[in-house]
């Protein structure tokens, strides 16, 4: 059946760069472990079993440099092993205390279908998680983009040579890991300024993705709106995200991951159980945190106490009807634009990939049933890889996107406001440092030691940029940690940079700091010189 | 506004938070903060946002010289701006200690529903706030 539109699926998996190799146990690593059992593996085993019934997933993956940093990391690697071994013995015994409970044992197998299958995936693939997904990419199933280097909100960068190290060094990590040349990048939070379109083309990307209004306040009037790709005067494509569909799928209120039949995020063993029963498996400072183990659904606005208990098959039954109901408000979606502007649409659905499993458990199942509601009900929609519908789209009209992002209010406020410009302000200054030492370095000879020093102080610098930070002092969720990492970073950088003017390098701290932010192996101090000298 | 790295320059930056806002943020130079402390300078200190085309001013507003950062409402949106921060002398005169970036600002948005950003935070949102630490 000839579409009559197109679906264009771009999951955003990004994590900041929380490596402790000091610590047996860090609180902040769990987000990876979690991200890995309940995002990253059921993502990858939805992909293997579309593939495997011959249904062709077309769906985009932007996998940060942080995060591909996380998956290919030894030492984070035996943690995520000893994490998912303690969660199968938890369940063990969990599936022993609940034996006479029918309704919460039927939960309790299904972590242990969760957590068995995290192990066995982790073993299949020798404890790299990348290499299946560099294989769905190579056999045409994916598309795999990348991000700013450590997720840096573009536009809150004063200088254009941050603007160049992010978006160069991410080039380089991608081609590293993925053995080809990156053509899309995820802006972080779908930022857009017009300064980031010459760096974007200097290291070769082909499209981003922006919010909506990025186009609806373009410089041009598009009379296809968000429905088709455009181009930016340097040539760059521009997808813009479809709102309509982003509510259905984002919002927690009036979406579907809001369902009372849905898992209930908040409520979990680690707070629910008799504490000596789960002390074992909370972290070294012994207080209560969350498990991953949650035996509730969201029920209703109720208090977390009133959850009632979670129904696996209640759950999958709602699966399916929203998948249905997503496909056929698509469907009458594009009927009306096919009717309204005469064009076959493009939808672009853009959404952090941790949304489908870790925070809305369903979220995978929802994911393959719309994928394979496609095929099962023979419906005239396709889903399309970003590089595919480039390949046979009419010649986007040029358009140049206006300033946004996809965050509160539509600009930059989560990430520089009252709460957290003290932050921003630390990033400016060491970049500036990072800028002066670099354009004083660029033409000189130097020692392998004074170099590994610049080149490490230049990775401190574009971990200090990260998004996160800012942000997880906005929402103050882990805010002290966030403010500790810039002044971190900031402090590691310019005890470097002054290291390398004074030539006394420490080494043995140098190595320390190589150990534990081992990032970007190629990273040249040399982006962050003054661009006009460069 | 704490900040541990001295600069042997004076530095201000420019940054848009929003249409109608925007950041003036600076650092002074060891020399520079002498000076205020010292009282040679007033202690206060006057911003002025000027548009970069034709470097006509736009907006001026004074902030104390240790405060490191000020939110000033350009009167546009959509133009290009850059700040220049001024010291004021005893004699009443001006002396101009740093200039910031030029940033070009957005246009708002009003459509409905973006206020929500049905995006990242949106989750993130629901969990319980602990205090600012910064």
């Amino acid at each position: 059946m000839r579409p009559k539109g197109s679906i264009l699926f771009l999951l955003h998996a990004h994590l900041p760069y929380i490596n402790h190799p000091e610590h047996a146990d860090f609180l902040e690593e769990n987000w990876f472990f979690e991200g890995v059992v309940e995002t990253y593996i059921p993502l990858i085993l939805m992909l293997d079993r579309l593939v495997r019934d011959g249904i062709r997933p077309g769906i985009a993956i932007s996998i940060s440099p942080t995060l591909g940093a996380m998956l290919e990391n030894d030492a984070l690697e035996k943690k995520l092993q000893r994490y998912v071994d303690t969660r199968l013995e938890l369940v063990e015994k969990e599936l022993a205390r609940v034996e006479n409970d029918p309704a919460q044992l039927k939960i309790a197998r299904l972590y242990a279908g969760l957590y068995g299958q995290a192990a066995e995936t982790i073993r299949k693939y020798s404890g790299d998680l990348i290499t299946p997904l560099k294989q769905f990419q190579h056999a045409g199933h994916i598309e795999i983009i990348t991000t700013s280097a450590t997720h840096a909100v573009l536009p809150t960068l004063a200088h254009p040579e941050a603007l160049r190290a992010q978006i160069a060094a991410a080039a380089d990590d991608y081609f590293d890991r993925f053995n080809t040349k990156p053509s899309g990048f995820w802006l972080p939070e779908c930022a857009y300024d017009p300064r980031v379109q010459s760096y974007l083309k200097l290291s070769g990307f082909k499209y981003i993705f922006t919010e909506s209004h990025a186009v609806s306040f373009s410089d041009a009037a598009p009379k296809n709106g968000v429905y088709a790709s455009y181009r930016t005067q340097n040539g760059i494509n521009v997808f813009a995200r479809d709102a309509e569909s982003s509510k259905e799928v984002w919002s927690a209120k009036f979406g579907y991951p809001g369902d009372p039949a849905y898992r209930e995020f908040y409520r979990d063993l680690g707070y629910d159980a008799d504490y000596d029963y789960i002390k074992p498996y909370l972290g070294a400072d012994g207080a209560r945190r969350a498990l991953g183990l949650k035996y509730h659904r969201i029920t209703g606005d109720v208090d977390l106490a009133q959850k009632q208990y979670y129904d696996p098959d209640a759950a999958q039954a709602a699966v399916e009807r929203h998948a249905a109901d997503f496909l056929a408000r698509r469907m009458k979606q594009v009927d009306g634009i096919y009717a309204e502007r005469g064009i076959r649409p493009v939808i672009v659905g853009c959404y952090d990939a941790e949304l489908f499993g870790h925070w809305w458990f369903e979220g995978p199942a929802f994911l393959e049933s719309v994928i394979r509601r496609i095929r099962q009900d023979r419906l005239p929609l396709q889903f399309v890889t970003p590089s595919e519908y480039l390949n046979s789209c009419p010649e986007p009209a040029e358009l140049n996107p206006g300033i946004s992002s996809w965050g509160e209010n539509g600009y930059f406020d989560p990430w520089l406001n009252e709460s957290n410009d003290s932050i921003c302000l630390k990033v400016l200054s060491v970049t500036d440092l990072m800028i002066e030492t670099a354009t004083r370095f660029i033409n000189q000879d130097m020692s392998s030691l004074t170099l590994r020093a610049l080149n490490q102080a230049a990775r401190e610098v574009l971990l200090a940029q990260s998004s996160d930070w800012p942000f997880l002092v906005y929402i103050r969720s882990h805010s002290q940690y966030a403010a500790e990492r810039v002044a971190g970073h900031a402090a590691n950088a310019s005890r470097l940079l002054a290291e390398a003017l004074e030539k006394r390098v420490d080494e043995k701290a140098l190595c320390d700091l190589e150990k534990k932010n081992n990032l970007f192996q190629r990273m040249d101090f040399r982006l962050f010189a003054s661009v006009s000298k460069f | 506004m704490e900040n541990e790295i001295i600069h042997s320059r004076d530095r201000a930056y420019l940054l848009v938070r929003n249409p109608t806002s925007v950041l003036v943020c600076w650092t002074w130079s060891r020399a520079v903060a002498e000076a205020f402390g010292s009282r040679v300078y007033e202690p206060e200190v006057i911003i002025r946002l000027a548009a970069a085309e034709d470097k006509a001013l736009v907006v001026e507003c004074p902030a104390p010289w240790a405060a490191g950062k000020l939110y000033i409402r350009p009167p546009a949106e959509g133009r290009v701006y850059s700040a220049g921060i001024y010291a004021l002398k005893k004699d009443g005169s001006r002396e101009k200690l740093s200039e910031s970036n030029s940033a070009l600002t957005p246009v708002s948005s009003s459509r409905h529903g973006l206020a929500a950003g049905y995006a990242s935070a949106e989750f993130f949102r629901k969990g319980p706030k602990e205090p600012n630490p910064i």
